[in-house]
């Protein structure tokens, strides 16, 4: 794996940037960043299997995050490295897979059970557990992921400074538990960087993590109820402190808003869990790309059911709609399916539906990132971050006017 | 109407010509490799189908009596079902093509509850509707009388159903279940019979035959008129108003023998049979069909009755058993000269943990799944055997939606591999004959209900029955050459699990 910044100073008060993430020896072309980790439930998409995963657009479709807590209970160690690692336990071996404690979904870290010999999180089987550093690694070791993250204790934002300076610490100290015990001494290891919504505690965190040998790093703490308007200022406290050659991961940040905030403050790499709960709420992205060439910013209410963004295809009047998602769209959805057949499988509780969706949502939302990474390149970024978030804006009020 | 069939297809009509030699739906759907025809032009194949050619050569293992020719027989023909909700449960269309899938079915009494007649015939039909450029077969949805026996009440003139989603009442008359069919636009409707469960017996089976051959009348009467006589105003009095486009099929009813030993029951049984399969033969549809069948009867009746029916029906029209999926079912069947079959046990049994596999069924929930690195099938060549282990899939099946994806991937390829083996085994002349498999079918299901009965599973989740099977069939379930050495990995478990 090797990083490297391409275009920096796009926008965001020069922070934001355009990267390339050379995956070695899976493909020769790089993945641009900014971009996402595409988020999965035991290393599979939730409902995207292997030959719809190729069908969306590569090399941004490559890239995955893995939760290793995902395989605790089975399968064992033992048979992941027989079989061979993620890559050949899940039929995906071009894929760059990044893996981290943390899904979002699932596998929510548990301040109050974190105690010093590990991090507790629920799991997908329903019960928490604490996990050591010395378990995690060797679950890493087996899975052969492409990066790992070390491991974490995240708190919550509402927590007290103390506990909140103890995560600091516990999560420096283990760091360098997972450094010492990684046969690989850390080639592939993220550091994480936490500290809750505390600018000198982030600050702390970064400064030290920077000095460990790692090619890159986790921010952690993100989405666990920090105040918005102060995230900003928390991002900068972390990136500014991070080597700016180093790939950035984030997770918890997962609203279009989210991505443009974090992109804002340096970010590169996004876990995101939006695109599950869209699909699982029979939504459908449809915002366009290309908002940076129209002028005026004239949105008009053309329909009640959306927001500009997304669509609820629940919606009786998509009943007998025979257009597809998105005109123009290429992904296997729009051109195959229609808004009324979708709107049927939804009706009838169908799983379909929600495959048919997710593929369509997550090729939008790799579009969006891509239209991002080319107003990063022409120096707008600021610009799409402002109409993106107006048009979302103007059509609230007017909705709100209207009713 | 052969013309607008085609564009609705996407291909421009070569010429509206009724081609022969492909509007045979058996062997449209069951072509060796080289001869299948790609979706497309299937699709403009199946856009011409209008008649059935006398020069039909079916694929059958039984040679009916009469014949004295010596062809060989049978087209083994698996028609998904599973497709109330205009869907093969968790599988996309192309998945379903990749596998090798000719034909679904959908069911009329579903689809036309939701999404409605009405709005599928706005759309353009069930084929564009779901985008399906294969074959489509709507079942006429008599066997909601039994699946929804609580909500339906049969009548005379036709079965009202009380509608699970906002319990309004809704008459199914046989002209009414014609009409939505047509509006569907699958390419085989059926004609609405009375099902009865299986297990019952007395008057009412005798009733419901007859009342199905009443009701068959109803819906085929002004079709045969409107093929003679094509006349407009005609058009708006049938109740069959696509004979041309759509294939209607018959369906024979009437008991089977529910207890071997009480003898007038039996003949009053077979008797009943033998008065549908006449009756309908005498009506000269383009496909029959043999319903009122995997009720939870015993197996012994089972195929006998399928025995009685397929020598009864013209040997050039497809016959079609309702209902039946057991993979050994289908086996017997085909031997007994059934061509198609439908069944939601591939899928179904797939989203509950459990794969089919040329031994049997695979527990995929099984403990001794955990650590077994093995595909679920080392001789299936599908997408999910090549890539999945039996190990990484023991711990998604039943918990994550991605499980009973790929477990009824697996289940729908294992079945069109199935139907492919028996039809290349049945044309190179390798499946048994008639004579000899009565007695095998005897065997193999007593062996199989004495093990199922004992419930007899091994500690390596496999089902024994079926390892049985292999040991006991000719290899009409597995290829000639790979026979050999599947029964040596076969002892070989046996030998470990002893």
């Amino acid at each position: 794996m090797r990083f490297a910044v391409t275009r920096a100073c796009g926008g965001g008060g020069g922070r934001a940037r355009v990267g390339a993430l050379y995956i070695g020896g899976c493909t020769t072309a790089p993945i641009e960043t900014p971009s996402l980790l595409i988020s999965t439930r035991k290393g599979l998409p939730t409902f995207v299997s292997r030959d719809h995963l190729a069908t969306l657009p590569t090399p941004d479709s490559l890239l995955l995050h893995v939760s290793p807590l995902h395989f605790l209970d089975c399968p064992s160690s033992k048979t992941i490295s027989n079989i061979g690692g993620l890559h050949r336990m899940l039929g995906l071996h071009e894929h760059f897979f990044v893996a981290a404690p943390r899904d979002s979904l699932e596998s929510l870290p548990e301040s109050e059970g974190t105690n010093k010999l590990g991090a507790s999180f629920e799991t997908p089987c329903g019960r928490r557990l604490v996990i050591k550093p010395s378990a995690y690694v060797e679950k890493i070791a087996s899975l052969k992921p492409n990066l790992w993250a070390s491991m974490a204790d995240e708190v919550p934002a509402w927590v007290s400074e103390k506990r909140n300076k103890t995560s600091v610490d516990r999560t420096l100290r283990w760091l360098d538990e997972c450094l010492a015990l990684d046969p690989a001494s850390g080639k592939t290891m993220l550091g994480v960087v936490v500290g809750g919504s505390n600018i000198e505690e982030r600050k702390h965190c970064a400064i030290e993590v920077a000095t460990r040998n790692v090619p890159g790093f986790w921010i952690g703490g993100f989405g666990l109820g920090e105040n918005v308007e102060e995230r900003s200022a928390l991002l900068n406290a972390v990136t500014d402190n991070l080597p700016e050659e180093k790939v950035r991961f984030i997770s918890g940040l997962s609203l279009p808003e989210e991505v443009l905030q974090g992109v804002a403050s340096g970010i590169d790499l996004f876990d995101s869990t939006y695109i599950y709960h869209l699909t699982l709420g029979g939504f459908a992205l449809i915002f366009p790309f290309k908002i940076l060439d129209h002028n005026n910013l004239d949105f008009q209410l053309d329909d009640t059911v959306g927001d500009r963004t997304k669509i609820n295809l629940r919606a009786t009047i998509y009943r007998k709609d025979t257009t597809p998602i998105v005109a123009n769209c290429s992904c296997f959805t729009c051109q195959n399916h229609t808004r009324a057949y979708i709107n049927h499988l939804l009706n009838v509780h169908e799983m379909l539906a929600h495959i048919l969706l997710e593929i369509h949502n997550t090729h939008h939302y790799l579009g969006f990132f891509r239209a991002m990474r080319e107003a990063i390149k022409g120096g707008k970024f600021d610009l799409f971050r402002h109409r993106f978030i107006e048009s979302r804006r103007i059509h609230l009020t007017s909705a709100v006017l209207c009713s | 109407m052969c013309c607008v069939k085609q564009q609705r297809a996407g291909v421009t009509p070569p010429c509206c010509l009724p081609l022969p030699e492909v509007n045979k739906l058996g062997s449209e759907v069951f072509m060796t490799a080289e001869e299948l025809p790609t979706p497309r032009e299937d699709a403009a194949e199946r856009a011409c189908s209008t008649t059935y050619s006398e020069k039909s050569l079916y694929h059958r293992s039984v040679l009916p009596p009469t014949s004295t020719e010596h062809r060989k027989y049978i087209i083994c023909l698996w028609v998904n079902f599973e497709l109330p909700d205009c869907t093969i449960k968790g599988l996309t269309n192309n998945q379903l093509e990749e596998i090798g899938c000719q034909i679904i079915l959908g069911n009329t009494y579903h689809l036309a509850l939701r999404p409605g007649a009405e709005l599928i015939d706005d759309l353009g039909g069930l084929h564009k509707f779901m985008n399906w450029k294969r074959a489509l077969l709507t079942d006429s949805g008599g066997f909601q009388m039994v699946s929804l026996l609580h909500l339906a009440d049969i009548t005379e003139q036709g079965v009202t159903f009380q509608s699970p989603v906002d319990a309004k009442p809704m008459l199914l008359t046989p002209e009414e279940s014609i009409q939505i069919q047509n509006k569907i636009g699958a390419d085989i409707i059926m004609a609405l019979d009375d099902v009865v469960k299986t297990t019952i017996t007395g008057p009412r089976i005798e009733e419901a035959m007859y009342r199905t051959l009443r009701w068959i009348d109803r819906c085929i009467a002004v079709t045969i008129f409107v093929i003679f006589h094509v006349i407009s105003w005609a058009h708006s009095r049938t109740a069959h108003k696509r004979p041309d486009e759509q294939n209607l099929f018959g369906i024979v009813q009437g008991g089977l023998d529910p207890v071997l030993r009480v003898n007038a029951i039996l003949i009053k049984a077979i008797i009943s049979r033998d008065i549908c399969v006449r009756g309908m033969v005498d009506r000269n549809l383009p496909g029959y069909a043999i319903g009122g069948l995997s009720g939870g009867e015993d197996k012994d009746s089972f195929w006998r009755v399928v025995a009685q029916c397929t020598a009864a029906l013209p040997e050039d029209k497809p016959r079609y058993v309702m209902g039946v999926g057991y993979p050994l079912d289908i086996v017997v069947c085909s031997a007994l000269g059934a061509d198609m079959y439908d069944c939601v046990y591939p899928t179904r049994t797939a989203r509950f943990g459990t794969a089919l596999i040329p031994e049997g069924l695979l527990k995929l929930k099984n403990q001794a799944m955990a650590n077994d690195e093995r595909p679920i099938d080392p001789t299936c060549l599908c997408m999910v055997c090549k890539n999945y282990t039996r190990a990484y899939l023991h711990c998604i099946v039943t918990k994550d939606p991605m499980g009973s994806q790929l477990v009824s991937y697996h289940n729908l390829s294992y079945m069109m591999r199935l139907s492919k083996d028996l039809h290349t085994s049945i044309v190179e002349g390798r499946f048994p004959e008639y004579g000899d498999f009565i007695f095998l079918i005897i065997c193999l299901y007593r062996v199989f209900y004495v093990c199922s009965s004992l419930g007899v599973i091994s500690q390596s989740g496999f089902a024994m029955q079926w390892r049985l099977l292999v040991l006991t069939s000719p290899p009409a379930v597995l290829r000639n050459n790979r026979g050999l050495a599947k029964r040596n990995m076969i002892d070989e478990k046996l030998n470990k699990t002893n």
